[in-house]
């Protein structure tokens, strides 16, 4: 099943090429980036926002189901917040453990404003519900003719189950797999222990997989 | 059950291959104009160095040259006119040769009853020159001429001896000729005759002709250019005046030398001590 979706998808991975020569050509890490750009230099920046604005994209992206002006507002808030956080970044933690910390105040922020409940009360079944068809709403993915060639079918089924995950499952998900964070840091990050991290993540990777065993 | 049921710590091969179909599907990218709006904003969030690394610390760094060489290169400049402005300045030592050479020997206590007249004056002054241009040159003679002072130039000249009659040339000595300068002498006279007649000591032994008996307008011509001579020429004049027997004529001698000098009676002899202190 898995070799088939790889397959079908293969010519999507052109803007994660990008994003890996862009890291070869700038050797520095992540945490030096942010210090060089914290003391004036502007294309440490570039570099840095060039290596995670498709991941951070993405993460506001699924969490706001598809809808891309949310998408677009909330992951410009992120940078905006990056960039004024400039002098005060500490390089004590991973650079994307500081990034995803931001990203997710900001969607906490969002859904608090938008639907007065906060992440971390939406294992509530009642508000997962309402949270949930929020995002349904402006649920269309399919739109860009970027992806016009690939298995649009394939493409759909895998966003729509993600979208049908509960939040913080998907929360878990996106932190493992967008932001490249371990069990550990996405445990630091929602400040919860490693096992809840880890049961969310089983919970998530199963749903999608249930999703998708038709296409085996 | 899925591999993270079993082993309970890292997702299975299944997952891996999972999250490899979701990342090869999803590859959105924020729209162009997102970007371009974070990185203005970036931009503008720091100062413009980060635009010109290479130029802007450049800038600074000339600008600290200068900060830092200014002073000194100015300090630098001002000795430098100063040191010039001092080497074109005529020194001391050019100016000195000239009136040692012109100043004579110690002169004694004697010294000519009359000035010089102006044409005298002038021969003499020009027999100065004369004497000068062959040891210090032509320019330094100019030179000299003009930056010595008109002081020291008119005492120079009254030293000078004045042209002799061939008679008497013979007998004059160096001493003579630098310390005698009465050139209204008679021709006939003597330098031993000139020494008595300005040394108070031999004034009532010897009489010279020309304060012996002079005329009356000749007295008043005396008197008239009396301001103009020093102490030694007063006391003189005062002396072979009233070694004349002329008490008159010495009385309104010592009277002008009194304006001229509040102290004049100081210098007289004491034979003629007395006698001034009858004259109001």
């Amino acid at each position: 099943m898995t070799h088939a979706i790889a397959a079908s998808v293969a010519p999507l991975d052109t803007a994660r090429r990008m994003h890996l020569r862009n890291a070869e050509m700038e050797p520095r890490t992540d945490e030096a980036l942010m210090r060089a750009y914290g003391q004036g230099d502007a294309r440490a920046f570039e570099a840095l926002y060039a290596r995670h604005k498709g991941a951070t994209y993405r993460y506001f992206l699924r969490h706001a189901g598809g809808d891309t002006a949310t998408a677009d507002e909330l992951h410009q808030d992120l940078w905006v917040r990056v960039i004024g956080a400039r002098e005060r970044y500490e390089a004590q933690a991973k650079f994307s453990t500081w990034l995803y910390t931001l990203a997710r105040h900001r969607l906490v922020d969002h859904w608090r404003s938008r639907h007065g409940v906060s992440l971390a009360s939406l294992e509530d079944d009642a508000i997962l519900m309402q949270a949930e068809e929020s995002a349904a709403a402006s649920r269309d993915v399919d739109d860009d003719p970027l992806h016009a060639s690939i298995d649009a079918e394939t493409r759909r089924r895998l966003v729509a189950a993600l979208a049908d995950v509960p939040p913080l499952q998907r929360d878990a998900f996106l932190l493992h797999i967008e932001g490249g964070l371990s069990l550990d840091e996405i445990a630091s990050l929602t400040a919860t222990s490693g096992e809840t991290v880890k049961s969310r993540l089983r919970y998530a990777y199963r749903r999608l997989r249930d999703t998708l065993e038709d296409l085996q | 059950m899925s591999n993270h049921d079993r082993d309970g710590s890292s997702p299975s091969n299944r997952d891996d291959d999972l999250a490899r179909a979701w990342r090869e599907a999803s590859d959105e990218q924020p729209p162009s104009h997102l970007d371009a709006a974070i990185i203005a904003a970036a931009r503008k969030a720091v100062p413009n160095r980060a635009e010109q690394p290479n130029t802007a610390p450049v800038r600074v760094q000339s600008r600290n040259w200068l900060a830092k060489w200014q002073p000194l290169a100015a300090a630098a400049t001002v000795a430098g006119l100063a040191f010039v402005l001092v080497q074109m300045l005529p020194r001391e030592h050019d100016l000195a040769p000239s009136l040692q050479r012109k100043e004579p020997a110690p002169v004694p206590a004697a010294a000519m009853p009359q000035p010089p007249s102006p044409s005298q004056s002038s021969a003499a002054h020009e027999t100065t020159d004369n004497r000068q241009a062959p040891s210090a040159g032509g320019t330094v003679g100019l030179r000299e001429r003009v930056a010595v002072p008109a002081q020291a130039r008119s005492k120079s000249e009254a030293l000078v001896p004045p042209p002799l009659p061939s008679a008497t040339t013979a007998k004059a000595t160096a001493s003579d000729t630098a310390a005698t300068t009465d050139t209204a002498a008679a021709p006939g006279e003597t330098s031993a005759d000139r020494r008595q007649a300005v040394e108070p000591g031999l004034a009532g032994r010897a009489v010279t002709g020309s304060v012996a008996a002079p005329s009356s307008p000749a007295r008043e011509s005396n008197l008239g250019n009396a301001a103009s001579l020093d102490a030694a020429a007063w006391t003189a004049k005062i002396v072979a005046l009233h070694a004349s027997g002329d008490v008159t004529a010495a009385a309104q001698a010592l009277r002008a030398f009194r304006a001229a000098d509040p102290d004049a009676d100081t210098y007289l002899p004491d034979s003629l001590r007395d006698w001034s202190r009858t004259v109001e």
